[in-house]
């Protein structure tokens, strides 16, 4: 039952590995605009969940829409043509470029990264490299790290690179992001940090959706939370629906 | 002197084949051992043209860009779908499959015994007879094939061959279609080496299959892993370097029946002895 | 039919050396991530180690092959320890393993070559060639032996693998080695028994392969990248799906050069393979991979 403002919805997504059943039936709906929390006990599924959505694992059986349009098997750089993005758990940066390099990656514009165009056509690739270019430093602007656009990205400090990654995810103008806990790893002063540029996330008109273990994240962030359980969402709400269910503590933290 | 020239003809055929080399495996990161058997399709298709059809130098070399960078298409698509092992296993197939070919297709190729008589380059009659003259036909081209590398590496696609290298899951992971760009490279990579192929095949006027096995497609490797993946300077070097040593080591008269597996020893040891010690080569920037 | 018999039974054959050489790969490559084409050098050396232990020593074939094997085992095991452990240490990836494996190979192949020649030696192992004709098909007593060989060798790694602490140490480092070494496995001893197991096994095939077509020095690659076929097509992390691909891929190379001619019998080989992994690119029985690994 998809309404009239959700951006992405999972139908009975189901998904087995070698005779483990991860996803069952998995089914939500996220809403445009909002920041919405997955969280749930290690092996619930979360992250198979994203790697479905992202396009980088296939379902068994189900369906994913994104607007209304179907988008299974689709491949993961197609998606992001289609606008949506993912982090992931361990930041994925290109360590020897620079960070303008990496966050000019995530332009999707880009004549220049054909061969044809670049041996032939060196005015319109320049043309749109410098425009790509603004766009880069703009969005190292927003998360605070056009000082250090020349710096070789793995000399970095890791809260840093976290957010090299946040710029390069809103380089691609993707209107949703996946983020697969992007607090992990972060000490207190970098976390408080990354929270209020992802917060301000939905006023540019994009969609978050966050995996995360921290509770004190979730609460700060999360417009709406899903509890995941065995691979289905066993429960949804807002943040203090959820945490104040007993049961669900319980299962988040296990009995063996 | 005129040994100096022919060494210096030589040097810059295999300056090209080893910056064609230099695309794939230290630009994108995709190992090929079937150099050896793109040079020769270069090689034997443009000598086949020259011979056979009558079509000029330049024609003929166009047309082995042609058919090589359709050759390497034709495998690559398949192969670069899954993990880079499979091209491995691939491109050995191609590298024995095609030196098969070479042999036993001797209608066409006149198998062991090679093709003679191949005419000598010339262009708009213009004919490159001398050694110094094909000097600097040698050297044109290889200011080409440079300045294509160049190009690529100063672009965004440089760029994006690069951070496959490096990560092709984040780069996929900002949209990129990585299965396309490493087919490209494949075909930029092979014809290439087919310029090379064409300048062997009508200096030398005589090829046959026995420089186009897998120990050539080594000895390229070697060139660039010596020299420095990724980086034009060392593609040079490293070809003038490993042509260059078993020259000098000539006049140590070392016994022919040990000169040709002694060679390819020292190939093997520089190939895990950079490996272990300096995997950027003596040029390269980092890997 | 008599013909088409024929052809069969020397797929067998082969496909029993393919599988020996299979297995071997398929072990390395599952369990350690190794790309290890210095086998084909391990293979050579089996090869003239059997062959000089005859033909200077007048030793016996199974004993010669003993000490073939005890020579690969040895060789095995110090390839990686000084070539590949080194590096694994200094965090090498894939593509640096591959080209030391590569330069290893070509180390090895020249010596032999220097050593030896490049010309073939013949071993003479007297009755073993004698022929036997059964209902048409003429077989030889090595014949015999290397596909019971085989079989042997594939049933005695499926018990070793499932039913012994190692072998099962083995599998779990190929399913997921971050987690064996968490769970408290010797990672760097399941690697030195791997190579030791995939050395011994390609021994009897090499020892074939020099009785039947002498030893030379490049004898081995082109096995080897048979047998990496065959574990791509047949599925990596799947033994069965190997050795049925192995024997399938020999039967239809022998069945092919009885109508063709016998230089392409490698090509359809190769073509057959670019065919499968556009049909299906994680093999017969393989299992799927999701995110691609380095």
């Amino acid at each position: 039952m998809a309404k009239e403002n959700d951006i992405l919805e999972v139908f009975k997504v189901t998904k087995s590995f070698g005779g483990l059943l991860v996803l069952k039936e998995l089914s939500f709906a996220i809403k445009e605009c909002e920041i919405t929390a997955l969280i749930g006990a290690n092996g619930a599924g979360k992250t198979t969940a994203f790697n479905i959505i992202t396009g980088f694992c296939q379902a068994d059986s189900g369906k994913v829409r994104f607007r209304g349009k179907d988008i299974c098997g689709r491949t993961p750089h197609d998606l992001v043509r289609k606008g949506i993005a993912r982090s992931f758990q361990q930041v994925r940066l290109l360590g020897e470029l620079t960070v303008l390099k990496n966050v000019l990656l995530g332009c999707q514009d880009q004549p220049g990264e054909g061969f044809s165009n670049s041996l032939l056509r060196p005015k319109k690739v320049r043309r749109q490299e410098d425009k790509n270019v603004e766009w880069a430093i703009q969005c190292l602007e927003k998360v605070g790290l056009e000082e250090i656009a020349d710096e070789i990205v793995e000399e970095l400090s890791y809260p840093d690179q976290k957010l090299v990654n946040l710029a390069q995810l809103l380089a691609t103008r993707c209107e949703m992001l996946l983020l697969d806990e992007p607090a992990s790893g972060l000490d207190a002063a970098s976390i408080k940090k990354f929270l209020g540029l992802v917060k301000a996330l939905p006023d540019r008109d994009k969609t978050v959706l966050v995996v995360e273990h921290n509770m004190s994240v979730v609460e700060e962030l999360a417009d709406h939370v899903l509890f995941l359980h065995n691979g289905e969402v066993y429960a949804r709400g807002l943040y203090n629906e959820i945490v104040n269910q007993r049961e669900l503590g319980e299962l988040y933290f296990g009995t063996d | 002197m005129e040994y100096l020239l022919s060494f210096a003809v030589l040097a810059g055929i295999y300056s090209i084949l080893a910056l064609s080399l230099n695309i794939l495996v230290g630009e994108i990161g995709i190992i090929s051992v079937a150099q050896g058997a793109i040079f020769g399709i270069g090689a034997y298709t443009s000598a086949l043209l020259v011979l056979h059809l009558h079509l000029p130098f330049l024609l003929a070399l166009a047309a082995g860009i042609v058919v090589t960078g359709l050759f390497s298409a034709v495998v690559a698509i398949p192969s670069l779908r899954v993990k880079g092992d499979y091209f491995i296993v691939a491109a050995f197939g191609v590298q024995f499959v095609i030196h098969d070919i070479f042999l036993n297709l001797v209608d066409v190729t006149r198998g062991a015994g090679g093709i003679r008589h191949i005419p000598r380059a010339s262009v708009f009659g213009l004919k490159f007879d001398s050694n110094f003259s094909y000097l600097c036909l040698t050297l044109f081209f290889v200011l080409l094939v440079i300045s294509v590398y160049w190009r690529i590496k100063v672009t965004p696609v440089g760029r994006l061959l690069r951070a496959i290298r490096s990560d092709e899951v984040a780069v996929q992971a900002l949209g990129k279609n990585v299965y396309k760009s490493k087919v490209m490279t494949t075909v930029a990579s092979g014809s290439l080496a087919a310029i090379a192929g064409s300048l062997y095949a009508h200096y030398l006027t005589y090829i046959d299959p026995s420089v186009f096995t897998i120990h050539d497609s080594i000895f390229i490797l070697a060139m660039i892993i010596v020299g420095g993946m990724g980086s034009i300077t060392g593609s040079i070097m490293g070809a003038v370097i490993l042509l260059g040593l078993p020259e000098i080591l000539r006049f140590l008269a070392i016994p022919d029946a040990i000169a040709g597996p002694g060679r390819q020893i020292v190939y093997g040891i520089l190939l895990i002895l950079f490996m272990r010690f300096r995997t950027k080569g003596l040029f390269g920037k980092s890997f | 039919m008599a013909y088409f018999l024929q052809f069969l039974v020397n797929g067998i054959i082969a496909g029993s050396v393919l599988t020996l050489n299979s297995l071997g790969f398929s072990l390395i490559y599952a369990v350690c991530g190794h790309f290890h084409i210095a086998q084909a050098g391990v293979f050579a050396i089996s090869a003239y180690t059997v062959y000089t232990c005859i033909a200077y020593f007048q030793l016996p074939l199974i004993l010669s092959i003993l000490v073939a094997a005890i020579a690969a085992g040895i060789l095995g095991l110090l390839i990686n320890k000084i070539v590949y452990e080194p590096m694994t240490k200094l965090g090498a990836g894939h593509l640096v393993i591959f080209i030391s494996s590569l330069g290893t190979l070509t180390i090895i192949e020249n010596a032999l070559h220097i050593g030896f020649g490049s010309d073939p030696l013949f071993i003479d192992v007297g009755g073993l060639k004698a022929s036997m004709n059964f209902w048409g098909v003429i077989v030889n007593g090595m014949q015999i032996g290397v596909v019971c060989v085989a079989v042997l060798c594939w049933l005695g790694l499926h018990l070793f693998l499932y039913k012994t602490p190692r072998g099962r140490e083995m599998i779990a480092t190929a399913n997921n080695p971050e987690l064996a070494e968490v769970v408290g496995i010797n990672v760097l001893r399941v690697y030195g028994i791997t190579y030791i197991v995939a050395s011994l096994v390609i021994v009897p095939a090499a020892a074939y392969h020099a009785l039947d077509f002498g030893a030379v020095p490049h004898g081995g690659i082109l096995i080897f990248l048979l047998s990496a076929v065959a574990v791509f097509m047949g599925g990596v992390g799947s033994l069965t799906g190997t050795v049925v691909v192995a024997y399938a891929l020999a039967i239809v190379q022998n069945l092919t050069i009885w109508k063709l001619p016998s230089e392409w019998e490698n090509g359809i080989i190769f073509f057959l393979f670019l065919i499968l992994i556009i049909l299906r690119p994680t093999g017969l029985l393989g299992r799927k991979e999701n995110l691609q690994k380095d």
